[in-house]
């Protein structure tokens, strides 16, 4: 299944649509929206109500903030109110293509952009690394340049983990950041460090890296690939584990 | 056993009849695939009303593969799949970036696809798929950027005579009942498009919000939708995910449907 979730920005506002069907049949109204938030070390669920229209989930900009995430369910699935952990309650948004939302982030009365913002469970239950290229989708001419690091992890709980700015011609860590586990992490980035060579690393937290650009009102949002979707062959992970391997080497003489 | 019974049942025989007969459909075809290709998704470009489209890739041969010296090629085709050119460019860096005017594409203020091939002098125990971003700027504005979206088209990585080869990756239907609805609902917009491409070498059927198209093999159309709320796409094709549009005045916001 796919958690939602939305970024919360002092410049951006953020919409998120959910829809009610899968990408290739009818809706079903058997699937009601709810919110999952870190409360007291559990995962506290709301429905949420009257937010629906048709098709659709809408939630609205002072609805959404950089914590909550948002699932479907139906209500016979979510006996309790709080959980210990995240689950896979069911396989309704197991879909291909990818069953998909709508994140909407905009400025008012100029521009807007918009990104998938889905989240499997199987990227929640797993601890790694990130890797993604940063001048791909940021630009260094733009007025301003964010990086949206989401991370869901099933656990409730609220655990700091590093971002690596990293040189890789240079084998050097140009910049590092302090993210927390179950939320948006809003990092703006200096145009000093987009450049070809640089890429951001995550250290043992896996999430989602949303890259965002702003000029003249002009919005750019969109997330970068997982590595290994590059490769296709048996030696996919392995691949990709030794290119994270190199740079776990640039970080540890970087920390001696 | 298992390995043998998975090596049958990918054939391209057997997973045409698979798509065919609807059971066990395999939208994307990747199993044959998986060593010594280089494979390319198809990617819009587009010079029309003032568009101009900026391409960003990874040299993926060095990032994965420690292959220094590496090369690609991007070959550009107009929205009937009939040939431009071909740029090569034999010495990228990590990350690169092309530019994609009017001039570039000879004048033409148009639409189409281009791909990308990487070539290497050795083999690889793997295939590599490029997927990388395109941005669509508008009246010369930022450009909005989107992921690649749908491997296409492959040659050999170490490609001599550097031919395409004319093999689908995307599945057909023998039945034109493959429905994918776009999961957003458009409102208070200017103008919405949709980008499709037939990713396959045979003529596809669809209708989109009934209304009834053929496009004929690799071609690629920019639909206006302006009218609709949401947009639903019937076809034979097992993979057509349009990439969207959408225009509030002078300001556009392009992801994937």
């Amino acid at each position: 299944m796919n958690y939602f979730f939305s970024i919360q920005n002092k410049e951006l506002k953020c919409s998120l649509t959910i829809p009610r069907f899968r990408n290739h049949s009818k809706i079903n109204k058997d699937y009601l929206l709810f919110s999952a938030k870190i409360d007291k070390d559990q995962w506290c669920i709301n429905e949420i109500k009257n937010s629906s229209c048709n098709n659709f989930f809408f939630l609205k900009n002072q609805q959404l903030d950089n914590f909550q995430v948002f699932f479907l369910a139906k209500k016979k699935e979510i006996k309790k109110k709080f959980f210990n952990e995240l689950l896979n309650f069911n396989f309704f948004t197991d879909t291909m293509p990818d069953f998909r939302s709508n994140l909407k982030v905009e400025i008012k009365e100029s521009g807007f952009s918009s990104y998938q913002a889905d989240y499997p469970f199987s990227l929640c239950v797993k601890k790694g690394s990130v890797l993604s290229p940063l001048s791909i989708l940021l630009n260094k001419h733009a007025d301003k340049n964010y990086i949206f690091f989401k991370n869901i992890f099933f656990k409730p709980i609220k655990v700091s983990f590093k971002i690596y700015f990293v040189d890789l011609e240079k084998k050097q860590i140009l910049e590092i950041k302090e993210a927390l586990t179950n939320q948006t992490n809003e990092i703006e980035v200096d145009p000093s460090l987009i450049k070809p060579n640089v890429y951001i690393f995550s250290d043992k937290y896996l999430g989602i890296p949303i890259y965002v650009s702003i000029k003249d009102g002009h919005i750019s949002m969109e997330h970068t690939h997982p590595p290994h979707l590059y490769i296709w062959g048996d030696d996919k992970f392995q691949r990709v584990n030794e290119l994270k391997n190199k740079i776990n080497e640039i970080i540890i003489k970087k920390n001696n | 056993m298992k390995l043998l019974l998975k090596k049958i049942i990918n054939t391209d025989l057997i997973t045409k009849i698979r798509n065919s007969i609807g059971i066990k459909k395999l939208p994307i075809n990747n199993y044959l695939l998986t060593k010594n290709f280089s494979i390319s998704d198809a990617f819009l470009w587009r010079t029309d009303n003032n568009f101009k489209t900026v391409f960003k890739y990874s040299d993926l041969l060095r990032l994965f593969f420690n292959q220094l010296n590496t090369k690609i090629e991007i070959h550009f085709y107009d929205k009937n799949h009939i040939f431009i050119k071909k740029i090569k460019n034999n010495s990228i860096k990590l990350s690169n970036i092309l530019e994609i005017d009017k001039d570039l594409m000879e004048g033409k203020e148009d639409y189409g696809v281009f791909y990308i091939f990487h070539s290497a002098e050795k083999n690889l125990n793997s295939s590599i798929r490029n997927s990388c971003y395109t941005g669509f700027s508008y009246n010369n504005a930022l450009p909005s950027f989107v992921h690649g979206n749908c491997p296409t088209t492959y040659q050999y990585i170490n490609n001599k005579d550097e031919t395409l080869i004319n093999k689908d990756i995307v599945g057909l239907s023998f039945l034109q009942n493959k429905k994918y609805k776009i999961q957003n609902f458009f409102e208070g917009l200017t103008k919405l498009e949709i980008f499709i491409q037939n990713p396959t070498t045979k003529t596809i059927s669809l209708r989109i919000n009934n209304n009834s198209l053929k496009m004929y093999q690799k071609t690629s159309l920019i639909y206006d939708v302006t009218k609709y709320n949401e947009v639903e796409i019937v076809s034979n094709c097992l993979f057509l995910r349009p990439l969207i549009f959408c225009y509030r005045n002078n300001y556009i916001d392009v992801h994937h449907g």
